[in-house]
């Protein structure tokens, strides 16, 4: 099979990877909301070679870019989704109600779907206990997030280990 | 590869049994059964291809770990016994290549009997956490500002059961790419990736990391064509996909491609259907979701439209004067106390507040971090979180891409230029220009690669115009976005110079600003440069800065532009053309272009006019 050459037109800098936020105390939502994204240069050679993940995972993990708590965030032995890695959309789908990102994070801690409008209702009704600040993190997100469920006779049994 | 262990327990039967039963537990092949390695779907599974002048295999593969004879590249038999040899010798292998294990055990049951028994608890728990029913061919739109995303790009992604009561964001994609090592900050590097250095390899990720770096990050729609694939299909698709864990295959932009890799994928999972097959050059990505849906594999198609498209719908939805306080909200928090805000009424406010929140974050997607942007979005978090029960508008689903007119075009034009009859015979690889019939293509961009005009003058053929690059990307300014747009063009055509038509090389470029006055019409105006080999030139080579300006009208079923550009050269010389085209869209494949142009050089000024058929396949 032919292998056509061709040449790097527009291409100048550099080709680092994903930029990695820094974890730890300073990781609020007002970082993660915005983390950096890589330069114009590098975003071209990504999308030529669409190699996305420059650390090539092929294993199911969830990746550890960005604020990523992986690691603190299983409960009852079940890993759950690194709710730091859809921060954004989360957040605005509690300050909704509804969406996506926050349907994601019930499917993930086992709330069944009869209990999702529920959970959804619950957790935008406590935003300003989930979200005090912008600098909150996502440890006192989620720790927030089971908090309400403890409280709340139908979502409780979810926040039991099994 | 031979097993010490098998020789053993061969010269065992020798010995203790019957002659009869020897060959029984044997797993050395016989000549009968080696014809099994050429069976298509051992080819398949092993990505061998025969090639087409001698009787000889080679497969894709460029990784040792993926073969275990040597030269199990180039030889399917060979291949076939050393895997059967190092099932028995290396148990854990059949771990490795649980499709391989499947295929022997249903083909040769005989010999996969002498298998030792096997845990593979690691390649369970993958498939227990993928948990697949359905797969998805997922095909990321084109983007206007980004040249190499122009063509599209697809991956795969892999459902769980009742996945519409869930949240895809829990999906799998699996996506082959190249792979760039993390150290790799260079020139050099840059251009392997895309002349082809780099190992391609496949890779997993939750899918709301794709939704985050092409819904977000590259503001690209996402196309989600569900595949109709049978449960035992699925299963062979996971099945093989385990194998190719780690596995390098060299990556090269146009043809062994993201999109190519995933057919063969598809021909894993559905024997004889033979997709890779239509693809003996060059496999652009939309071309390849075609084929998918022309083999009747596609049973739904799902649009989920990137973030500014949201964000633009969102905003275009809102009365002009509210358009302009979501905007202003969005840098100033303290717009929520002006009169102007207060008086609206309770629905009016969300819509905007929503859209300003949306904005913001949209706008500072790729900034650093800033204190006070955070802050103000979070202001506008809580505003939205007070009033609840706010609705994003979903955009009206565009054409679906792969419905767009075909990539390669053909085109007869009769014409005349400078008094001369001609009549132009065109052929071009790919793929769209500005006024080419626009459903499923993106407005405002020109990607043509691999263009050839031969004209036919009076008694003779030339060639007109050979285009190896030509971009145009029109990027439209507004309220709240400021791109560049700009041009880039590499090859040939034919120049009027000293009163003779020359074939003249020319590499030429251009950056500027764009602007929407009509809905989907475009102005621009740009800033040129143009290097340009001529020999009929003082200097064979000269440079000329110049400028460009366009007017692009889109109609019902058509579209116009008219262009004026000016060079003016380092050799005295200067250049204005003024040039109107015009597309009626006859059918999806089909279209009727008219141009007409008036060329004024320093001592040829001359017209032409012409009428094309235009046909896509």
């Amino acid at each position: 099979m032919k292998k056509i050459l061709i040449s790097a037109v527009l291409l100048t800098a550099s080709s680092s990877a994903m930029a990695v936020a820094p974890g730890g105390p300073n990781c609020g939502w007002g970082n993660m909301l915005f983390e950096g994204q890589t330069g114009t240069a590098s975003h071209v050679v990504a999308s030529f070679t669409n190699g996305s993940t420059f650390n090539n995972t092929f294993g199911m993990t969830f990746g550890t870019n960005g604020c990523s708590t992986q690691g603190s965030l299983t409960y009852g032995g079940k890993e759950m989704i690194d709710v730091s890695l859809i921060m954004d959309e989360f957040t605005e789908d509690v300050a909704r109600g509804d969406g996506e990102a926050i349907t994601a994070v019930a499917v993930s801690i086992g709330v069944e779907e009869q209990d999702r409008a529920n959970f959804k209702r619950s957790m935008h009704d406590n935003f300003d206990k989930m979200f005090p600040s912008e600098d909150v993190t996502t440890e006192h997100v989620v720790q927030t997030m089971f908090e309400v469920m403890e409280s709340d006779e139908q979502l409780a049994k979810y926040t039991v280990a099994e | 590869m031979r097993n010490p262990l098998i020789i053993l327990a061969f010269l065992s039967c020798l010995i203790f049994q019957s002659h009869a039963e020897v060959k029984q537990s044997n797993t050395q092949l016989t000549v009968e059964q080696r014809q099994l390695a050429f069976d298509d779907y051992w080819l398949t599974l092993l990505y061998y291809q025969k090639s087409d002048y001698t009787d000889s295999y080679e497969s894709f593969v460029d990784d040792d770990r993926f073969f275990f004879a040597i030269g199990g590249k180039f030889n399917p038999d060979a291949e076939l016994q050393a895997n059967i040899d190092t099932f028995i010798e290396k148990p854990e292998f059949q771990c490795t290549f649980p499709a391989r294990k499947k295929w022997l055990d249903k083909h040769l049951p005989s010999i996969a009997a002498h298998f030792p028994q096997v845990e593979c608890k690691k390649y369970n728990e993958w498939r227990k956490k993928l948990n697949t029913e359905s797969v998805v061919l997922v095909y990321a739109a084109s983007q206007l500002n980004s040249p190499s995303s122009m063509y599209g790009h697809t991956f795969i992604r892999f459902d769980p059961y009742d996945v519409e009561k869930h949240s895809t964001y829990l999906s799998h994609a699996i996506n082959f790419g190249a792979t760039v090592p993390e150290n790799a900050s260079n020139f050099s590097y840059a251009l392997r990736g895309l002349a082809g250095g780099y190992p391609g390899r496949f890779a997993t990720n939750p899918y709301f990391e794709k939704i985050k770096e092409y819904n977000r990050a590259e503001n690209r729609d996402l196309w989600e064509y569900k595949l109709n694939l049978t449960a035992e299909e699925v299963d062979r698709m996971l099945t093989h996909v385990w194998e190719l864990q780690g596995i390098n295959f060299d990556y090269y932009f146009f043809d062994e491609n993201c999109s190519f890799r995933l057919l063969e994928l598809i021909d894993v999972a559905k024997p004889g259907s033979k997709l890779v097959d239509q693809f003996p050059g060059v496999a652009i990505p939309i071309d390849t979701v075609r084929v998918v849906r022309d083999a009747n594999l596609i049973s739904e198609v799902h649009y989920r439209p990137s973030i500014r498209t949201d964000l633009e719908n969102q905003l275009d939805s809102l009365p002009k004067d509210h358009r302009a306080l979501a905007i202003q909200l969005s840098k100033d928090i303290n717009v929520r106390e002006t009169t102007e805000f207060k008086q609206l009424d309770k629905a009016e406010k969300q819509a905007i507040v929503h859209a300003s929140y949306r904005l913001i974050r949209f706008l500072h997607n790729k900034d650093e971090r800033s204190k006070a942007v955070a802050s103000r979005s979070f202001k506008l978090l809580k505003m939205i979180r007070k009033e609840s029960d706010i609705k994003s508008v979903k955009p009206e689903r565009p054409l679906r891409p792969d419905l767009g007119h075909d990539t390669t075009m053909y085109s007869v034009q009769l014409g005349e230029s400078n008094e001369h009859a001609f009549a132009d015979f065109t052929y071009r690889a790919s793929y769209h220009d500005l006024i080419d019939n626009i459903p499923g293509y993106d407005n405002g961009m020109s990607l043509n690669m691999g263009e050839v005009v031969l004209r036919a003058v009076e008694d003779s053929l030339q060639l007109q115009k050979a285009e190896f690059i030509d971009i145009t990307s029109l990027s439209v300014r507004n309220d709240f976005m400021t791109p560049m747009s700009w041009m880039a063009n590499v090859g040939a055509e034919r120049q009027w110079t000293e009163g003779d038509d020359k074939l003249v090389a020319r590499v030429s470029g251009g950056a500027g600003v764009s602007y929407e006055p009509l809905k989907f019409d475009r102005v621009f105006f740009m800033l040129t440069g143009r290097l340009e080999y001529n020999q009929g030139l003082d200097n064979h080579f000269s440079v000329a800065p110049g400028v460009t300006a366009g007017y692009l009208r889109t109609w019902q079923n058509s579209k116009s532009i008219i262009t004026v550009s000016h060079y003016e050269f380092i050799d005295d010389l200067s250049r204005t053309v003024y040039k109107f085209e015009h597309n009626w869209s006859l059918s999806k494949n089909h279209s009727l272009r008219l141009h007409a142009k008036r060329s004024d050089n320093n001592n040829v000024d001359y017209d032409e006019f012409g009428v094309s058929w235009r046909g896509f396949f």
